[in-house]
């Protein structure tokens, strides 16, 4: 069967098996949920759902529940492999950010054909945000009064990104964030990471400054804010092989020249993946750092205690946030919030981390000169 | 097999049908009882309020095989071939789809020709706004003046997308949002028809999630509907959208009003935690804010509220509590927060800095920060005073605390000879010495004798209730003369009492004159004003025998 792939998404699978069984099936839904939790499988797996030969006997004969995809029968296997005549996959064409309104008359023009093999014909369109402007006014009309049989599944991060004009025209299906239990079984494959002896062995000091395993999948869990993708990406070497190192800036950030951390960065974040992929690595730094102060933010204001990021670090935050106010804590991760957007408008990204690392370290001395000044 | 969605099912067929559109519909049925109908209209508004559903009953009044009438049969081919967009002399456009010229130049070919069994040829161009500029300028000359059997119907959602040159050629008619009673009836109506059981606050609710699009609102209730399994609640519909209970919205704005951060993080994580839609949350939170706003400004007004059936008492605490500079800052504080998130990560972590900032915000109104200005002007330039009038010799070592007090002095009413007794107990008027000279004055009128030992005196403030009077150290004869005689003592402190009224407590010492026998710039000063009380005097008498007049009071 294979809403079972889908996982977590009880609301989703529970909610669209309850419309088919009752034949009250729409003709247009929105998927939309965070990044990576499975809304492109899932528009996959209830396609197959529909389109599977098997689905009404199984039912009845104790099999797998009613309405879902058996996996062996010849349209299930179809569309799995992609082949499915009646099942059209939209999304950006390659080497395109967006979805053109030529991909959408071409949607168009096949949604008044007859189906091929099903009773239906399913156009999934992945990413509906990304459509132009054109085109998705293009599609308003097919999308309100489709011919019958037409099934429309649009995916997309937020409601918000796309046009109330389309909303309108659409069920709305939520999805939701994995939980970190889940993520952590997706990426160990089940397997728990305890702390390991080695790092029990340190001092406190030591070990404070230092991530040990546990502590690192459990930030990158904790970070990827239940979307497996960014999860994964958490765990690259080029960025698990510098966070010790990475992590000791942080406690240095008063004494160490802004200018060479500026240059550290940049070394882990090497040419050689190109532009795109250099900016996404300076993001996942940056997003570290944004964390660690998020944090310090948080034990500020309301001490330790769950949610925090770098749980295992709470003993150190005591010292470090003495001499920052909540305030400057606040315009900290602002300035942190803007760096990142800067990587985002085409910045000089030696200048944008120069001008962050400057301003972090002056913060510091700031609060420290101040102190001084009133004792 | 097809299931046809509430919205489809329910489109309006006939005028009375449509919902919320009063004005419109009146004019176009009056049109076609008067046979006045132009031969092209635009009809421009928000989504989901009835512009193709109008369109197509225009086209049906006009076509319906029982003649013109402003309310069609529904029964006749014609009607229903309308209804279901297959009409052979209805052409509905796809703007959108069709957008170019060379759709626009077929279309013109074709317009000559006559309708193939209904009087009219009615063009229903849906999602004008989307025609290129190239399409819209072919059809200009077509517009103005098209062949008697030929009607135009817009329909655009963004009328100011359409050329001027099309704009000036249509009647416009401009739909509104539709109100959430009338929303909340057609959905009552839908319900009673489909023996669907909701309850009426869980179609409040989705009238207001709606946002006034009834095509979003009826979206909305089929989904609950196909969903659910006996009654369409509240919580099935927030349920269903990721919102929060309007509790939990009001909780953390409580949060923020006793500026209880830990609290509001813990709200906004739990919210999180339970799988809630954040930038639901957000907009929930800003719409209450809003509402919240709304109140402070113009007083509680239900019709005004984006939630009218919010508690009222709760609201009008709230807003009592937040001043309408926070809750601006508030509003657009979380404003930006959606603005910026680029993914999950950002959101919560923006989330939680706003929610940090909004718990710490407390802006005062901009009148109050004026007049607290203003306040300290005042003070500042009663020190300015102070230091300039009350000796530079007194204040040189540097005594802050005089200075402190004075500036606490100022919060009295000036000067006045009569300070209210009740009100101010014991304040001081800012200008010491201005009351000395009042008190050398009254002492020169009732008891020349005392005030010969006091004339090159002055007074000091020492405390709340104590005041100094000091002597030159060249004369401490007097200061003994007056610490040892208790009853000169007793003159000068009437006297005091007198002018300030309350009765200080009075204590004596020495100042060092610069050079002895020389008088000091303050004591010139209180010499010149009461030795000047007579010549003063004197002058106005000169005046009035100068010109002849007299002294009017």
């Amino acid at each position: 069967m294979s809403f079972r792939r889908v996982i977590s998404q009880t609301h989703a699978v529970s909610y669209f098996q309850g419309v088919i069984s009752r034949g009250r099936l729409g003709h247009a839904y929105v998927l939309y949920g965070p990044e990576g939790v499975g809304k492109a499988l899932f528009a996959r797996e209830l396609t197959k759902a529909l389109f599977c030969q098997t689905k009404g006997e199984a039912s009845t004969s104790g099999g797998p529940p009613a309405n879902d995809a058996c996996d062996v029968c010849n349209p299930c296997r179809k569309v799995d492999s992609g082949m499915h005549p009646d099942l059209h996959w939209v999304a950006p064409l390659e080497g395109k950010r967006s979805i053109g309104i030529e991909q959408i008359k071409e949607l168009e023009d096949r949604a008044y054909l007859k189906p091929l093999e099903a009773n239906r014909r399913v156009f999934v369109l992945e990413d509906a945000d990304k459509m132009t402007e054109e085109a998705s006014n293009c599609l308003l009309k097919t999308l309100e009064e489709p011919p019958p049989g037409t099934l429309f599944l649009l995916t997309t991060t937020s409601t918000h990104s796309l046009r109330r004009t389309i909303l309108s025209r659409c069920q709305m299906v939520r999805f939701q964030s994995l939980p970190t239990e889940v993520v952590r079984g997706l990426i160990d494959g089940g397997r728990p990471e305890g702390p390991s002896t080695a790092d029990s062995a340190h001092p406190p000091e030591v070990r404070l400054r230092r991530m040990s395993g546990a502590n690192l999948a459990d930030l990158s869990l904790q970070l990827s804010c239940g979307s497996l993708g960014r999860a994964t990406k958490l765990r690259e070497e080029r960025v698990t092989s510098h966070i010790d190192r990475f992590l000791e800036i942080l406690y240095e950030l008063k004494s160490v020249d802004s200018f060479s951390i500026t240059q550290e960065l940049m070394e882990w974040c090497p040419d050689t993946t190109g532009l795109e992929g250099r900016r996404s690595l300076l993001r996942t730094w940056l997003d570290l750092l944004l964390a660690y102060y998020r944090d310090m933010l948080l034990y500020k204001v309301r001490g330790g205690g769950p949610g925090l990021f770098y749980g295992g670090f709470v003993p150190s935050f005591e010292t470090r946030t003495r001499d920052l106010s909540v305030d400057t804590l606040l315009q900290i991760l602002e300035d942190i919030a803007n760096a990142t957007e800067g990587l985002y408008s085409n910045a000089n990204l030696n200048l944008l981390l120069d001008n962050l690392f400057l301003r972090l370290a002056s913060y510091g001395k700031l609060t420290g000169n101040r102190r001084r000044g009133f004792c | 097999m097809t299931y046809t969605v509430f919205a489809r099912k329910y489109r309006p067929q006939t005028f009375e049908e449509v919902v919320g559109q009063e004005a419109t519909v009146t004019t176009l049925r009056n049109a076609i009882a008067q046979g006045r109908v132009a031969h092209a209209y635009l009809f421009a508004g928000p989504r989901g309020v009835g512009k193709t559903s109008i369109a197509r009953i225009l086209a049906k009044c006009l076509n319906c095989q029982q003649g013109t009438t402003d309310s069609p049969c529904d029964k006749c081919d014609s009607c229903r071939c309308i209804s279901e967009g297959r009409d052979l002399d209805v052409i509905e456009i796809d703007g959108a789809s069709n957008r170019g010229i060379d759709e626009v130049r077929t279309l013109r070919e074709n317009i000559k020709y006559l309708p193939s069994r209904s009087r009219h040829k009615v063009y229903i161009i849906d999602e004008a706004h989307m025609l290129t500029k190239e399409a819209f300028n072919a059809l200009l000359k077509t517009l103005e003046e098209p062949p008697p059997h030929v009607k135009f119907f817009f329909a655009t959602t963004a009328p100011n997308k359409l050329p001027e040159t099309i704009l000036s050629r249509c009647q416009r008619f401009d739909f509104k949002n539709i109100s959430l009673e009338d929303i909340v009836n057609r959905l009552q109506q839908i319900t009673k028809k489909e023996g669907i059981k909701a309850d009426e606050e869980a179609l409040r609710a989705i009238a207001r999630y709606a946002r006034g699009g009834l095509r979003d609102s009826q979206s909305l209730l089929d989904q609950l509907w196909a969903f659910s399994e006996g009654t369409v609640t509240v919580a099935d519909v927030q349920g269903l959208l990721g919102a929060v209970p309007e509790e939990g919205v009001s909780a953390l704005v409580e949060r923020f009003i006793q500026k209880d951060a830990p609290g509001a993080l813990k709200i906004v994580n739990e919210t999180l935690k339970e799988g809630k839609d954040w930038a639901t949350f957000i907009d929930q939170t800003l719409w209450y804010l809003r509402d919240l706003l709304v109140v402070s400004t113009c007083g509680y007004d239900q019709g005004l509220l984006e939630n009218p059936w919010r508690e009222a008492q709760l609201l009008k605490t709230q807003s009592q509590a937040l001043s309408q500079e926070t809750l601006m800052a508030m509003i657009q504080t979380l404003t930006e927060v959606k603005r910026k998130a680029r993914d999950d990560f950002q959101q919560k972590v923006f989330l939680e800095m706003a929610v940090v900032k909004l718990a710490m915000m407390d802006f005062r109104p901009l009148s109050e920060v004026l007049s607290r200005l203003e306040e300290l002007e005042k003070r500042a330039s009663a020190i300015g005073y102070l230091q300039s009038a009350a000796g530079n010799q007194e204040t040189k070592g540097g005594n802050p605390k005089a200075i402190r007090m004075a500036t606490e002095v100022t919060n009295s009413p000036s000067a006045g000879e009569t300070p209210a007794r009740e009100k101010i107990q014991y304040s001081l008027p800012k200008d010491i010495g201005g009351v000395w000279t009042q008190v050398l004055e009254r002492l020169h009128r009732e008891k020349p004798s005392t005030w010969s030992y006091l004339k090159e005196g002055r007074l000091r403030q020492d405390g709340e209730q104590e005041l100094v009077l000091e002597f030159p150290n060249d004369k401490p004869f007097r200061k003994k003369y007056l610490e040892t005689n208790d009853q000169e003592r007793a003159v000068v402190e009437e006297c005091l009492a007198g002018v300030l009224g309350w009765r200080p407590r009075l204590k004596f010492a020495l100042y060092e004159r610069a050079a002895p026998g020389e008088a000091t710039p303050k004591d010139a000063l209180v010499e010149k004003k009461v030795v000047g009380a007579t010549p003063d005097k004197g002058l106005a008498e000169k005046a009035v025998d100068l010109f002849n007049g007299q002294i009017q009071k």
